[in-house]
């Protein structure tokens, strides 16, 4: 793993599209939403954050990966 | 990206505010998180947090306020130790004696305070109890595997209790559920049986009968052990006392004896003689600790 694949990985990643994002872009009114709507998007945005905390978690207790290709000259040995 | 998701957010946030349907709903699912509760509590795995989910959902059915403090703690960010002990002290403090959350999944946890005199190692915890178990000719061999209590000795055992508690003597009466626990004839559960016991039965159910009962056997099983210690007591403090009950044994040993060898049915008939129990140091008054508490000095 080099910092450059890392950072190719998270470039790479496809940018989510939420219903609430779609909304928030359409500046509605908080009163105006349909019933409907609104709670498909909350359904969704609750998912979407159940998914992170699962991601974060998984990160979370992933062994150590060692960057090789990684220069820290202020902390070389 | 971060601003977007936030506002995101906080738009439906307010759209649920602002319907009145979802607003309330919103507060069901934050007062109640567990809601949606469909009784698949028991495919619940043990591990670690298998086990807080079967106990929230145990408490929400039976303890619903023991449930609001548990959920208020969880929101507030206390750890799974004081989660676990919040909901232990409450459902202790309910009369369920309850150590861990892990034993709320089985069904409710009923304490065994029984006597295995079959087994060594109940008289290395024990050994206070030696005296009067001698009275019945028990004495265990520390080297044996199980110890070998005969049946008559359990009969003796029966006959005797029951006498003691004709006893007007509350002393005597204290010895007699001192006999009851060691020869597992009290006719309570929790004070007949031990763990291994206990754990061939099937326990009883959070439901609110069973809990009902179950208060009402841990009440009763704390009295009796109460009077048994008090009762053990006052036999190990008071020789004439042991030596009498001993005297007791041998008589109604001789007449079970007697009975068994005439193959006569009848039952029995032996008249037991009980000197007075003094409760406290040669008849003097005891002062009683949680009695002086109620009589106000300035009074």
């Amino acid at each position: 793993m080099t910092s450059e694949l890392l950072r190719d990985c998270l470039a790479g990643a496809v940018p989510v599209d939420l219903r609430g994002m779609r909304l928030l872009k359409a500046c509605p009114q908080p009163a105006d939403l349909p019933r409907e709507t609104l709670t498909q998007a909350v359904i969704e945005i609750i998912e979407y954050t159940g998914r992170c905390q699962v991601a974060a978690h998984l990160l979370s207790q992933l062994a150590p990966i060692p960057l090789i290709a990684v220069a820290i000259p202020e902390y070389g040995l | 990206m971060t601003d977007d998701l936030l506002g995101a957010f906080n738009l439906l946030a307010d759209g649920l505010r602002a319907d009145p349907l979802l607003s309330l709903a919103s507060a069901v699912c934050w007062l109640d998180p567990l809601w949606r509760d469909d009784g698949e509590d028991a495919d619940v795995p043990y591990d670690t947090d298998g086990i807080l989910a079967a106990a929230l959902g145990i408490t929400r059915r039976t303890f619903p306020e023991v449930y609001m403090q548990a959920v208020n703690a969880i929101r507030q960010g206390a750890s799974y130790a004081e989660i676990d002990r919040l909901i232990c002290e409450a459902v202790t403090a309910r009369g369920i004696p309850l150590d861990g959350i892990e034993f709320m999944a089985y069904g409710i946890p009923l304490p065994a305070y029984g006597a295995a005199l079959s087994d060594p190692d109940f008289y290395e915890r024990h050994p206070d109890t030696l005296p009067v178990l001698a009275c019945f000719g028990i004495t265990p061999d520390p080297e044996a595997y199980a110890i070998d209590v005969p049946d008559l000795a359990y009969t003796a055992a029966q006959r005797i209790a029951a006498d003691l508690e004709q006893q007007t003597d509350a002393g005597w009466q204290q010895i007699g559920w001192l006999l009851r626990w060691l020869f597992s004839c009290s006719g309570n559960s929790s004070v007949d049986y031990d763990d291994e016991t206990m754990s061939g039965f099937q326990p009883l159910a959070w439901e609110p009968d069973d809990i009902a009962f179950a208060v009402e056997i841990i009440a009763e099983a704390e009295t009796i052990m109460r009077d048994a210690l008090a009762g053990l007591a006052l036999l190990n403090g008071q020789p004439e006392l042991t030596k009498a009950l001993q005297q007791n044994v041998e008589r109604i040993t001789r007449s079970l004896d007697k009975r068994s060898t005439k193959g006569n049915l009848n039952e029995p008939h032996f008249r037991l003689e009980w000197p007075p129990a003094r409760r406290g140091d040669h008849g003097t008054a005891v002062p009683d600790p949680q009695l002086l508490q109620l009589r106000d000095p300035a009074a």
